[in-house]
């Protein structure tokens, strides 16, 4: 394995409202304060950063994307079909984070793949009791099934 | 000169012979030729080998004495007259000898040459005329045979009557069968009726008044029937006082006739008392009768129309096309039915029915057209009205329709742009909440901030979760107004639910001081087939509700289930009893309908949807609510829900479930090894699993199509006990196979179960 290849205790934040993102940051340092955010401002700056970490020289995954759905550039929906589309990305859980409830939404984003729905506002114990179930997942199985597929896939 | 007569002579006596022919040939018959025989027995042969005109007998003769030769009189062929010669001039003798069959008796002592030629002449001229008599009744027989008529002769004094067979045939019997026959035969068949009528015009022959008598009447037939005769005949017989004596006549079968004229007795009734107007032409189509409705009708008389065409009704309403069809309808079906405008003498138009018919001759030609017609411009009248009505309404109605159309459109316009309003709103008033609760939350965490600053923050952030609420409410009950709510069934854990419900409400009540007690009647289902976040809802707002009306005492939370019937249904049933205000009779309907608030409640305003909600929640998961409330003693909410029940949870990664408005719903999609691992404390899979394993759609192939019919429509209905018999059955025949499907069916695994039995769904 001569690639750089890790999955960090990272959470990357796609957010355009600079207001939600700190307080997003703050629930999730609630939650664990050891974890890095990364705070993607709109669509395109996210799928830029995501493609550039798991570049030809490195592969690294996020524990989680947090998502918003209203954003600049690619909305949250491009961004995830973008995501779940990608052979190499598409085991990264994205859970949904956003204000909107409307049906259309919510279905259309579970279509995509979305592995979670958060509406927001949220209580900070609920938030974190969420994300809690689905980073103990990721870190109990899904590592193995993403190693697995890379070394299928190198 | 008459021609020369042959005379045959019986006579033993020469002498007597000689003077015999010594007087003819005195007489005008001299050149006759006489031969002379002296025994009976030669004469009576010569007689029927030859020819005689006349024959004269002596009785006493070679072979036979003058009474022998008397009684074998009747035996000599009768072909001419016979006259007996006679020595006895005794009268009573004479008259005796004309009883035993001779035609006529000479004395031989009055015999000369006159009473001879007077004998000859007279017997011979009178038994031409018998001769002719004979053949005129024979003739008479032959005619009436031949015209098949019954005869009758009656005797009026003895009141006897001789009939012929035909007479008796008329009536169906034979003569044998009436014998004997007498008036009475008559009397007793004719039609009591008719034999009043008959015995009138009797009378009037009798009296002279008719010449004849002759009479229709009806008489019983044999089989039963009555049968119409034409009874006709006279008196041919007088008494001197003018009296009669004997009357004779004919019987005629005139049933066939009696019955055409019935018929064309009533078809000439019906041709004039009918009120259809009746028109008859001949082949050509002229006119050749109308009846009185024609003429009612049409205003044409009788004379007018006889003679033409009918076009002289003509209306000019209809184009030539109409006749064509008609004349093309007539020929090919041999009538045409249809409606018809024409006009009136007077010009005035009227509308028929008519019905015209071809009739034909025996050869099939047509003979006549027979026109039926009804004036139907009062029904045209009516019917035309009517339709004016209908198209007026059915203008209406459709403008109406257009006009609902484009109301409903624009309903639907103005339906669509709420939803995409309700949409925005509900993200545009989210986004700044976000802040607002994010933020006093952030702060509310800072060590260093001041007591009074953390009591406004604690009022942002409460505010702000109010105003969240009463988004969510309206955001909820838009959804539910538009339909768009849909129920979310999933296996839940009922026993958690209930758990955190009791939890939140007992902090409630305990921040009012009040109490909050919760109680079971009975063993309550651990899982259960229910849509969570709207039962969740449901109960909430019940009880929030009680805890905020009540002062003091405390709210009761009582549960209980039902029986599970056999499609494993059950019934939950929620008594929520407080001991607050309660609720003016006059407002128990009301308290479900949104924003319905109890008088000025100060504080106690909450969003004024919770229980419209909740009532709405309970009614699409099929429950029902009602309250019993009584003014300051408080109320009792009686939630009844029906709920299907899971004896464990089923292994099958639950459906992704869209959040609902209200409640931070989360919901992991992830796959079953996900899910198991955080969701159930403990393993249910390893049971089983192994043997589920082993059993593919394939396996169940083998089964009859009609144990997997059966066995499907039991897994479909959730029946326990169906599948379990089909599941018992299939054990003696595949043990394997049995005992796999018995322990799906005791885990209750019906999903997996349907997936085997129907692969495709």
């Amino acid at each position: 394995m001569s690639q750089e290849e890790k999955i960090s205790r990272t959470i990357l934040l796609i957010e355009d409202n600079e207001d939600h993102a700190e307080i997003t940051q703050f629930y999730i340092n609630e939650y664990a304060d050891d974890i890095e955010v990364i705070w993607l401002s709109d669509g395109k700056i996210a799928i830029d950063h995501i493609l550039e970490i798991n570049g030809n020289s490195k592969r690294i995954y996020p524990w989680l994307i947090l998502l918003d759905i209203n954003l600049p550039k690619y909305d949250g929906h491009e961004v995830l079909l973008r995501l779940k589309s990608n052979q190499s990305l598409k085991e990264i859980p994205v859970v949904m984070f956003t204000t909107s409830n409307s049906n259309q939404d919510i279905e259309t984003a579970l279509k995509g793949g979305a592995n979670s729905y958060i509406q927001k506002p949220i209580e900070p114990d609920e938030f974190a009791s969420t994300i809690a179930k689905i980073i103990d997942y990721w870190s109990l199985n899904q590592h193995e099934i993403i190693v697995n597929n890379l070394n299928h896939h190198a | 000169m008459p021609d020369s007569k042959k005379i045959l002579l019986f006579e033993d006596n020469p002498d007597h012979e000689e003077l015999f022919t010594l007087h003819l040939e005195m007489t005008q018959f001299a050149g006759a030729h006489v031969r002379a025989v002296p025994s009976f027995q030669s004469g009576k042969e010569l007689l029927l080998s030859d020819y005689f005109d006349i024959v004269f007998i002596d009785l006493s003769l070679t072979d036979s004495t003058y009474s022998e030769t008397l009684e074998q009189l009747d035996s000599l062929s009768h072909s001419c007259p016979i006259v007996v010669l006679t020595s006895l001039d005794d009268r009573n003798a004479m008259m005796n000898i004309i009883n035993k069959g001779a035609d006529d008796c000479l004395s031989k002592s009055e015999l000369n040459d006159s009473t001879l030629e007077r004998t000859i002449q007279y017997n011979l001229s009178r038994w031409e005329l018998r001769k002719e008599l004979s053949d005129e009744r024979q003739r008479l027989q032959e005619i009436i045979r031949g015209t098949n008529v019954g005869t009758w002769e009656w005797n009026i004094q003895t009141t006897e009557l001789n009939i012929n067979q035909r007479w008796a045939e008329i009536i169906g019997y034979t003569i044998e069968e009436l014998a004997p026959v007498t008036i009475a035969t008559w009397l007793k068949h004719a039609h009591p009726d008719d034999l009043l009528h008959s015995e009138q015009l009797l009378k009037k022959h009798f009296s002279g008044e008719l010449e004849h008598y002759e009479c229709e009447i009806r008489m019983r037939h044999k089989n039963g029937q009555w049968i119409w005769i034409l009874s006709s005949g006279k008196v041919v017989e007088w008494s001197i006082d003018k009296q009669p004596l004997r009357a004779s006549g004919t019987h005629t079968d005139i049933t066939e006739r009696k019955l055409t004229e019935e018929k064309l007795q009533l078809a000439a009734h019906v041709f004039s008392d009918t009120h259809e107007g009746i028109a008859l032409t001949n082949a050509d189509g002229i006119i050749v009768d109308v009846n009185p409705t024609f003429c009612e009708i049409t205003e044409y008389s009788r004379q007018e129309v006889i003679g033409k065409n009918p076009n002289i009704l003509k209306s000019g309403k209809h184009k030539l096309d109409f006749y064509t069809e008609m004349w093309k309808s007539l020929m090919e079906q041999d009538h045409w039915r249809g409606e018809i405008w024409n006009r009136k003498k007077s010009g005035e138009l009227y509308a028929e029915r008519l019905t015209i018919s071809a009739m034909y001759d025996e050869k099939g030609k047509v003979r006549n057209y027979v026109g039926l017609f009804t004036d139907i411009t009062q029904q045209k009248e009516v019917a035309e009205a009517l339709r004016k009505t209908n198209e007026a309404l059915e203008t209406k109605v459709q403008e109406r329709t257009a006009e609902l159309q484009k109301a409903l459109k624009k309903a639907e316009q103005a339906n669509k742009a709420k939803g995409i309003f309700v949409a925005n709103m509900s993200h545009e008033f989210r986004t700044p909440l976000n802040a607002v609760l994010g933020f006093s939350q952030l702060m509310l965490d800072d060590k260093n901030i001041s007591a009074q600053h953390r009591e406004y923050l604690k009022t942002i952030n409460h505010s702000g979760h109010h105003q969240l609420s009463l988004i969510n409410d309206v955001i909820a009950m838009s959804k539910l107004e538009d339909g768009q709510t849909t129920l979310e069934l999933q296996t839940i854990n009922f026993i958690e639910l209930l758990e955190s419900i009791i939890e939140k409400a007992t902090v409630t009540a305990k921040n009012k001081r009040i109490t909050f007690e919760t109680t079971y009647s009975s063993e309550l289902p651990r899982h259960i087939n229910c849509d969570s976040e709207k039962l969740k809802y449901l109960l909430n707002s019940v009880i929030e509700n009680a805890i905020k009306y009540t002062e003091s005492g405390g709210v009761c939370l009582n549960i209980k289930s039902g029986q599970t019937d056999r499609y494993h249904s059950v019934k939950l049933v929620f008594d929520v009893k407080d001991s607050g205000i309660g609720i003016p009779e006059e407002f128990q309907q009301s308290i479900f309908e949104p924003f319905f608030q109890i008088g000025n409640l100060g504080d106690k305003v909450g969003t004024g949807l919770g229980l419209t909600l909740a009532q709405r929640f309970l009614t699409l998961m099929g429950g029902e609510m009602s309250v019993n409330s009584e003014l300051g003693k408080g109320s009792l909410f009686h939630i009844v829900l029906p709920v299907a029940q899971a004896a464990s949870p089923s292994f099958k990664a639950a459906k992704p479930q869209k959040p609902d408005s209200n409640e931070y719903r989360i919901q992991a999609a992830i796959d079953d090894n996900a899910n198991q691992s955080y969701q159930y404390e403990e393993d249910p899979l390893t049971e089983y699993q192994q043997q589920i394993k082993a059993l593919t759609a394939k396996d169940m192939d083998i089964l009859a199509p009609e144990i997997l019919a059966e066995l499907s429509a039991a897994a479909s209905a959730l029946d326990i006990e169906g599948t379990m018999e089909v599941a018992q059955q299939l054990k003696k025949s595949n043990p394997a196979l049995g005992d796999a499907l018995i322990t799906l069916i005791n885990k209750l695994d019906f999903e997996t179960l349907q997936g085997l039995i129907n692969p495709d769904h």
